[in-house]
């Protein structure tokens, strides 16, 4: 299972420097997921209540709690995948052609468009929601 | 420095968030709140209607007396079911305005000319120089007339308020989310509904059918051309085919009427760039054959109105039943009652009588400061109107009105005029005090044709002909509005008016209109043609008749016998064009074939062998159509270029003319050196249609022009919105009895047969009974429509009755 060079370092109970980094870029990782899973289940609370401008609340809440190196990502992403996913939900469930007629009525040449958009600007908005969450701790 | 950093990225989020939240007009288009109107949790995503979407099975309303029933039949159709009739209308407001609010109010907006509160000014101020006509046509001055005529009527009176509080009920449970689509694209939120909303939209049907005339046209005319090219150009009456009724000599009254008026003509020509009217390509057909033609021996009745096509449709198909009520058909979203449909005894449809319902009067003004005017040798006030826009974006804007006697001058030195600083005062029917609702109330429930007539007894505008059935048996045809008692030439050109005695001194009454009942041919019918026989002792005139539908119905009505239904909807989609049955051997005897190019010589190939239906596929109806489109343009090229207002003869005179007169000067093509007569004008017609023909198949890359795909014809969204609309490939044209041009057609076909058992309905038109884009029912007709299939349409005598054609019932229960 282990090479011999892992079962010594595993006895020996000592990291390794380069381990060590890779641990905590792992680390770093899962708080990078953990912010994104929080902040989409908590922000898809909120906006079945909420204006859509709640988008901007979880994403500071979750800056500011579990303050990572890559706040605006997670903001970001977590923004962008909620828009997409309850957009997609809606949109695939029906013979209703509204989002290509809203992409037209853009200038967009598709729809696949008009969600690129659509995660931008609320990708925009969770990002810097959460950016500024994080800046707040000191 | 970290609190910086803070204060930066907080202010972008905020600004975002800001920026994001409004509406913004960029370059003149506006672009809604983009993330409110993108989010998916309540932008315009939640008005995307999923595969099995149903309303609401119950509703807890505020205002019911009793609970009512709604059934929706699988075109998503309401049959609702009520105690009582103040519970009938607030539950026929609460249900249109569930399916059609966004149209309902725009609609009335743009009767009110208010549309420019929710656009904006629009490019180069579109927006509120429509706005601005509407109001110096009266318009929301002829509504608030009629509003102050309902108010001595209790039963009209109740059909609006009831209506109207219904409409409200629903507005009050809207939230961002649930709005319709157009609110939040357009980001505005409804006003609460009123009677006077009603009002307005009956004026604009009015404006839309009965506010047509040539008087500027003709008056300019008289004076370029004089009495006899008027009498050539622009008959009253061209005197082909049957009038809509022909009882000659069984008028048993006399008019009384003095036989002159004095036309005031102007110094200087008109120029006004006028308001549109009536579009003469837009008609009707309805016509009702006696049960002696059918095969069932029961009548049947069928009608089809042909309009402006749009989305959402003009008409929302409704069923109502109370104690004393069960009618069932088409409704205009914004009037309560069915306005074209049946009820479990009697048919009726509706087609435009085209009468002159407009006169303009000269007005002789004091001063420049045009605050007094002559009236019967007196100087008068004028009454200055302010009319107040509250344009979307921009500081109100104020517009100055005059009314006279006779009415309002629209057109002055500030709107559309370019010489006439004299003034010209607007005499329209529809500013009368007068409101049609009452006569809905009772058609809706009338039994026979007693009924029928009373009921008529209490329409005014837009003046109609009313086709009618009973179960009873009765066939009959009515051609029922107010009209003005005219002398003769009266309401042709424009008056004087400086004398009152040259306004109408009368109306012609209820009893004297044109009508029949049962005639021996077995069967009525009207399309839009001269009303009635020489003998009536009436003067009529018009901007126009139709000459050509009313021909083919009148022929095929009367060779059939045993009459099934789908008869009739082969009648109501017939494409066969009589006019080029007429006219197109003529044309092409004229043509000069020796000097033909290739394409001239295969269009003239498909010409001499076509048929003359206007089938979706026919290559030569495009090359008709195309020829007739460009001959019409260079023929009367001497009307069009000018400022002054001038208006084309008709189609049926034109070919008259071209038969007839072939060196009428008007034939002279103006910007050519030669000089053209019918013959050189019909050659070089015929070479403009093929290359521009040619032109068509090579910009579509096709080889074929075939007529429904080089019509396009399109059905456009309310707010001309492109994505918003459809294509749509059908046959037909103007002048046919399927009347589908480009953007005008049959806007409902309706077939009712008026069986012993039990009234049967066919129907169909072009769109859907949802207003919401996102659903299904926005246009789930199109097809069957353009297609000339029809749906069988359910009319229940209660809930249960709908069986598997059921969709869902919704329960609107009072709430306390």
């Amino acid at each position: 299972m282990y090479t011999n060079e892992q079962e010594r370092w595993l006895e020996s109970g000592q990291p390794k420097y380069g381990d060590a980094q890779q641990a905590k870029k792992n680390q770093m990782f899962m708080k990078f997921i953990i912010q994104i899973v929080a902040i989409t289940f908590s922000a898809h609370l909120l906006a079945l209540f909420l204006p859509w401008y709640c988008i901007a609340i979880t994403p500071f809440a979750f800056g500011y709690l579990l303050k990572s190196n890559t706040d605006f990502l997670a903001g970001f992403c977590s923004i962008a995948i909620l828009w997409i996913f309850n957009a997609w939900l809606l949109d695939s469930d029906t013979s209703s052609d509204l989002s290509v007629r809203v992409a037209n009525l853009f200038s967009l040449p598709s729809k696949s468009l008009l969600y690129v958009i659509m995660a931008v600007i609320g990708g925009l908005v969770g990002g810097f929601a959460a950016l500024s969450g994080a800046l707040l701790r000191k | 420095m970290r609190g910086l950093k803070f204060i930066i990225s907080l202010s972008i989020t905020l600004g975002l968030i800001y920026l994001l939240d409004n509406r913004w007009v960029v370059g003149e288009k506006p672009i809604p709140p983009i993330g409110r109107f993108l989010d998916p949790f309540n932008g315009f995503w939640r008005n995307i209607e999923a595969n099995d979407f149903m309303g609401p099975s119950t509703l807890d309303i505020k205002g019911l007396k009793e609970n009512v029933t709604v059934v929706y039949d699988s075109l998503s159709i309401p049959h609702i079911f009520a105690d009582n009739d103040m519970d009938l209308y607030f539950a026929q407001g609460y249900i249109t305005a569930m399916h059609r609010l966004w149209q309902m109010e725009f609609q009335t907006h743009a009767a009110a000319g208010r549309v420019s509160e929710i656009t904006g000014a629009g490019a180069n101020d579109m927006f509120l120089e429509y706005d601005r006509g509407q109001r110096r046509l009266g318009m929301v001055f002829a509504a608030q007339n009629s509003m102050a005529s309902l108010a001595g009527d209790q039963n009209a009176l109740l059909i609006v308020e009831k209506y109207s509080e219904g409409i409200n009920a629903f507005i009050k449970t809207l939230q961002y989310k649930t709005l319709p689509f157009e609110y939040k694209l357009l980001d505005y939120r409804p006003e609460p509904w009123s009677p006077l909303k009603c009002a307005l939209l009956q004026k604009s049907m009015e404006q839309t059918l009965c506010m047509g005339d040539k008087d500027m046209e003709m008056t300019n005319a008289l004076k370029l051309f004089g009495w006899d090219v008027v009498e050539l150009l622009y008959p009253d009456h061209e005197s082909v085919g049957d009038p809509i009724v022909e009882k000659i000599n069984a008028w048993n009254f006399s008019n009384n009427i003095p036989d002159t008026i004095p036309i005031a003509l102007p110094e200087e020509l008109l120029a006004v760039r006028k308001l549109p009217g009536i579009d003469p390509t837009i008609g009707s057909n309805n016509w009702a054959v006696s049960g002696t033609k059918t095969a069932s021996g029961s009548p049947i009745l069928c009608g089809d109105p042909h309009l402006s096509l749009s989305l959402p449709s003009i008409w929302f198909a409704i069923q109502l039943k109370a104690p004393g009520i069960n009618t069932m058909g088409v409704s205009l979203p914004g009037a309560p009652g069915v306005i074209i449909g049946c009820t479990d005894s009697i048919a009726w449809s509706i087609t435009n009588a085209q009468r002159d319902l407009v006169d303009w009067f000269a007005i002789t003004f004091q001063d420049h400061s045009r605050t007094k005017y002559l009236l019967d040798s007196q100087w008068v006030d004028t009454k200055k109107v302010i009319e107040r826009f509250k344009v979307r974006g921009k500081p109100v804007f104020e517009d100055t009105l005059l009314y006279t006697y006779w009415g309002p001058i629209p057109y002055d030195e500030n709107y559309h005029a370019t010489n006439n600083l004299k003034g010209y005062a607007f005499r329209w029917i529809s500013h009368d005090p007068f409101g049609s609702a009452i006569a809905f109330y009772k058609l809706n429930r009338a039994q026979n044709y007693a009924d029928f007539m009373e009921a008529l007894n209490y329409f005014d505008a837009p003046a109609s002909n009313f086709a009618f059935a009973s179960a009873a048996g009765d066939i009959a045809m009515r051609v029922q509005g107010k009209y003005p008692m005219r002398r003769p030439m009266e309401g042709k050109f424009v008056l004087d008016g400086s004398k009152s005695a040259n306004g109408w001194f009368g109306f012609i009454p209820n009893d004297q209109n044109i009508n029949d009942k049962n005639p021996a041919r077995g069967f009525v019918s009207s399309a839009n043609q001269y009303p009635v026989d020489d003998t009536y002792p009436y003067y009529i005139t018009a901007t126009s008749f139709e000459a050509y539908r009313n021909r083919r119905i009148n022929k095929i009505l009367g060779g059939l016998n045993n009459i099934q239904p789908a008869d009739m909807m082969k009648l109501q989609n017939d494409n066969y064009n009589l006019k080029a049955e007429e006219s197109l051997p003529f044309f092409l005897n004229q043509l000069d074939t020796t000097a033909f190019s290739q394409p001239e010589k295969e269009a003239f190939q498909l010409l001499s062998s076509w048929d003359y239906f206007n089938t979706k596929d026919a290559e030569a109806a495009s090359y008709y159509e195309a020829w007739w489109d460009n001959l019409m343009a260079l023929i009367w090229d001497e009307l069009d270029g000018k400022d002054i207002n001038l208006i084309r003869p008709t189609t049926f005179n034109t070919i008259k003319l071209l038969q007839d007169k072939p060196n009428l000067s008007f034939f002279d093509i103006q910007s050519t050196p030669e000089k053209e007569d019918a013959r050189s004008v019909i050659q070089k017609g015929f070479s403009i249609a093929v290359s521009s023909i040619a032109g068509w198949k090579e910009e579509h890359a096709n080889v074929k022009a075939g007529w429904a795909d080089y019509k396009d014809g399109y059905i456009g969204h309310l707010m001309r919105l492109e994505p918003l609309g459809i294509h749509v490939k059908t046959g037909g044209n103007h002048d046919i009895i399927n009347a589908n041009s480009r953007t005008k057609g049959p806007s409902w076909r309706m077939i009712v047969s008026l069986e012993k058992t039990g009234v049967k309905m066919w129907g169909v038109y072009p769109g859907g009974q949802s207003g919401n884009p996102g659903s299904t029912h926005y246009t789930d007709m199109v097809d069957h429509w353009a297609n000339g299939e029809y749906y069988p349409l359910l009319f229940l005598h209660k809930p249960e009755d709908a069986r598997e054609r059921q969709f869902y019932t919704t329960q609107l229960k009072r709430q306390r």
